[in-house]
């Protein structure tokens, strides 16, 4: 099978293809070959770099040998895909240097130092990013929620991937985190025993205060579930953006709006209905330091 | 007064359930001992929310407020790793003072261990 790549941006129209190309591979023979074809493809942002990388993780866990086929892609990709080490990644580029983009990255097991080391110096140390060092250790912290939120819930047989971008025109700083587990409304359904939940309320089940569906082993009785409340709260808060897709749902929040949404269904756009069974976080925030509010929210108040 | 260093116990990234163990247990048994605890977070930079569910929310099912804000002072926290804190205490209160939200968890995680 070829699964042939086209330029993908990280607007909806572009998410949506992606999960087709997903859908695609699922219909592959076990065992066949399949071939992620960039040979016509002139630009990916950060989430497409993270998801096909993660597709091509997924296809050789499901046991199909895999191909990536860079010749024929424009030189900007070409340089791209090297300079991030995704090439390298799938064995057909030298080792990644740095540049303007973000290491492609993937992490089987949550990998605490590593995780956050990324974070810091390959995507917040860059000096793109004009902010203070504790606004660093802030956003840190934020986007650990999400990676931490992956590794308790996801059941990902592949982990994480994830990828970043610099983009100098908007003053914007992306990362994409995506796993490829059972997605957020199935673990959701299953956990409250609702079938009938549709992806979007079940989205918005998730993204509320208190509300978890981690039933782990490591202990029987902790509040938890403030995670992606505290994100959602921060970019809020400081201008950023988030974009939650899973299943046939999407959830964007920016400081103007919430949204939940089922945009891939067979009815308003009429196009046909994809289904991402896995979960991609795209985060946007701003370079600039004087549009964050680091909230001092209640010096003297009793903690407890 | 009991000083308890999270950087010494943790390091600067304090951030997952299992960073949260070992600064839980010191706060306990400094509590059952009847001590007063100096909480310092010198040195810890990032902070996320396992990280104080496990620590200092967990206390709140054996410890009331008042008591927990005579005894804890806490010191050198960040303003980031605050709002943090705030929220899980919070969210801890929430869920050990309301038994049924409490029964209900425990009956799915029974329910499944049963299962399982």
């Amino acid at each position: 099978m070829q699964l042939l790549i086209l330029t993908i941006n990280d607007a909806l129209s572009d998410f949506y293809r992606l999960f087709r190309l997903g859908q695609q591979m699922a219909l592959a023979p076990p065992g066949e070959r399949i071939e992620f074809d960039f040979s016509q493809c002139g630009f990916l942002r950060q989430n497409a770099v993270a998801m096909i990388g993660g597709m091509v993780r997924l296809a050789e866990h499901r046991g199909h040998p895999t191909s990536v086929l860079l010749e024929g892609a424009s030189s900007w990709l070409r340089t791209n895909l090297y300079q991030n080490g995704f090439a390298h990644a799938f064995g057909v580029g030298s080792s990644p240097w740095k540049g303007n983009s973000v290491p492609y990255r993937q992490d089987r097991e949550l990998n605490k130092e590593g995780f956050l080391e990324y974070l810091r110096e390959d995507w917040l140390g860059r000096n793109w990013l004009n902010v203070s060092e504790g606004l660093r250790d802030a956003i840190c912290g934020q986007v650990w929620e999400v990676y931490q939120n992956a590794f308790d819930h996801s059941e990902s047989p592949i982990g994480i991937t994830a990828c970043g971008q610099h983009y100098p025109r908007n003053g914007e700083l992306k990362l994409t985190l995506a796993d490829f587990g059972i997605g957020i409304p199935a673990r959701v359904r299953r956990y409250l025993g609702d079938e009938a939940m549709t992806a979007s309320e079940a989205l918005r089940w998730a993204f509320s205060r208190g509300h978890t569906t981690r039933t782990g082993t490591f202990d029987a009785d902790l509040a938890r579930g403030i995670g992606l409340d505290l994100l959602r709260e921060f970019v809020r808060k400081n201008r950023g953006r988030i974009e939650v897709y899973s299943h046939d749902a999407c959830l964007f929040v920016d400081e103007r709006q919430e949204r939940y949404m089922q945009p891939f269904g067979t009815g308003a756009t009429g196009l046909p209905k994809v289904t991402f069974l896995g979960t991609v976080v795209n985060i946007t925030f701003s370079c600039d330091e004087t549009l964050y509010i680091l909230s001092n929210e209640s010096a003297g108040r009793p903690y407890f | 007064m009991a000083k308890i260093s999270v950087r010494d116990l943790v390091g600067p990234n304090a951030v997952t359930y299992e960073d949260g163990e070992p600064v839980y247990h010191a706060l306990r048994d400094a509590l059952i001992e009847g001590e007063e605890v100096d909480l310092d977070f010198s040195g810890v930079k990032v902070f996320a929310s396992p990280f104080f569910n496990s620590a200092i929310g967990r206390l709140l099912a054996e410890f009331d407020s008042e008591l927990l804000n005579d005894r804890i002072e806490i010191a050198a926290l960040s303003s980031s790793g605050e709002s943090v804190l705030r929220r899980s205490i919070d969210n801890a209160k929430d869920y050990f003072g309301d038994p049924k939200q409490r029964e209900a968890v425990a009956k799915v995680v029974g329910d499944r261990a049963a299962v399982r």
